[in-house]
């Protein structure tokens, strides 16, 4: 019994310490999963809400393979069940006073080949002990290839909503500030190359950046 | 007894599998994506779910919901999707013992797709699915419930790449 007692308590402070830390903010399910030493394909962006409002909660981008059920998912989430990396924090907008938004940078290996990007996911808990999610009904769908031995950069997603029934992403680029955090994570990273994707057909999920879209963070003085 | 408990409970976890008529229809990979293709379907409860089903196989650039514009290939589908409960006095006996003991919950799919380009038909296709599931506490068969629908929008897939209609130029049947 002490050793059962003994393993618990040196058990319970890693079990605590574990649950703490950030997950990362990619999902991509086995059958995608490039094998050791095989070819891959690297999507690179970043995906988190662009301010405090609903937004403000566990979020996912949903990619597939063509013609397959098998998915791939860059997400971002903060402290109710599990949290990604606080990689940008920033005020969108010309109100100062408001709370930055927040977002992760993915680094999602995948198998080369097509893929597809067709839905998002929202998810609240704790309206009165209630739990919701949000996605589009009529999926959409914008194509990819993705070649052995490339990265490229899909964009940011930053999320907005007006409640919980209606949100959206705001789709822009910032290759340059996301591709210094995406090194970090992964250091043999090649060259990014910019997808251009046409979000056309994930209208009105997915709209452009504003083009008002200043940030009005100053860069921290040297 | 021990065999016995071990009978009831691999019966109960893995003799509740549903079973489909329609084998799953295989896709080709690797060709160019068809031109898009506008969707109607006559069922309120299944019409955005077939649609997602044939986006996610693949073939069609694009599928949207509603009536096609001028040169634009419309499909109409008349989807019946008919679910088999058990009688209700079953179901009575299955809410005693609080829904250990499985009930019939089968749904029998047919569906007509009609392929027409500017008010002219171009092709018919018929399709018929009938799945079988006994389902219980643990167990509603929503994935094959699911499966049932998603096996015939992937027949329908598979037999619109196979004719590469929407590439053809027009040829009305009577």
């Amino acid at each position: 019994m002490p050793v059962v007692l003994r393993a618990f308590a040196r058990l319970l402070p890693l079990a605590l310490l574990t649950a703490c830390a950030a997950q990362s903010p990619v999902l991509v399910s086995d059958p995608l999963q490039p094998a050791a030493g095989g070819p891959v394909a690297y999507l690179v962006g970043s995906i988190g809400p662009l301010g405090r409002d609903n937004a403000y909660t566990n979020q996912r981008i949903l990619l597939r393979q063509r013609g397959s059920q098998y998915g791939a998912a860059a997400w971002w989430g903060h402290a109710e069940v599990a949290h990604t990396p606080k990689d940008i924090e920033e005020v969108h907008g010309s109100n100062k006073k408001a709370l930055p938004g927040e977002a992760s940078v993915f680094v999602m290996p995948l198998k080369p080949g097509d893929y597809e990007f067709y839905d998002f996911q929202f998810f609240w808990s704790g309206y009165n002990g209630g739990y919701r999610s949000l996605q589009a009904r009529e999926q959409f769908l914008v194509p990819m290839h993705l070649e052995a031995g490339k990265a490229y950069y899909m964009g940011e997603f930053r999320s907005s909503c007006l409640g919980v029934s209606a949100c959206l992403f705001f789709h822009g680029g910032k290759q340059t500030r996301d591709e210094v955090i995406a090194r970090r994570y992964t250091p043999g990273l090649p060259p990014l190359l910019p997808l251009n994707l046409n979000m056309a057909p994930a209208f009105p999920f997915v709209m452009p950046m504003p083009a008002a879209d200043v940030v009005n963070n100053k860069e921290p003085k040297q | 007894m021990k065999k016995t408990l071990l009978l009831t409970a691999s019966l109960l976890l893995g003799g509740c599998a549903g079973t489909q008529t329609l084998p799953d229809p295989q896709i080709q990979v690797g060709h160019d994506y068809l031109p898009p293709i506008t969707v109607m379907v006559d069922s309120l409860e299944h019409s955005y779910e077939l649609r997602n089903y044939l986006r996610e196989s693949g073939v069609f650039s694009k599928v949207d919901n509603g009536a096609a514009g001028e040169g634009e290939t419309q499909v109409m589908v008349k989807l019946d999707a008919q679910r088999k409960l058990a009688p209700t006095p079953l179901l009575l006996l299955s809410c005693a013992t609080l829904f250990l003991l499985p009930l019939q919950n089968d749904l029998d799919t047919k569906a007509e797709f009609t392929v027409m380009r500017d008010g002219k038909v171009l092709n018919r296709y018929h399709y018929e699915n009938y799945m079988t599931k006994y389902s219980w506490l643990f167990d509603l068969g929503i994935p094959e419930r699911q499966e049932n629908i998603r096996r015939v929008a992937r027949a329908f897939a598979r037999d619109m790449q196979a004719a590469n209609l929407a590439n053809k130029p027009l040829e009305a049947k009577q």
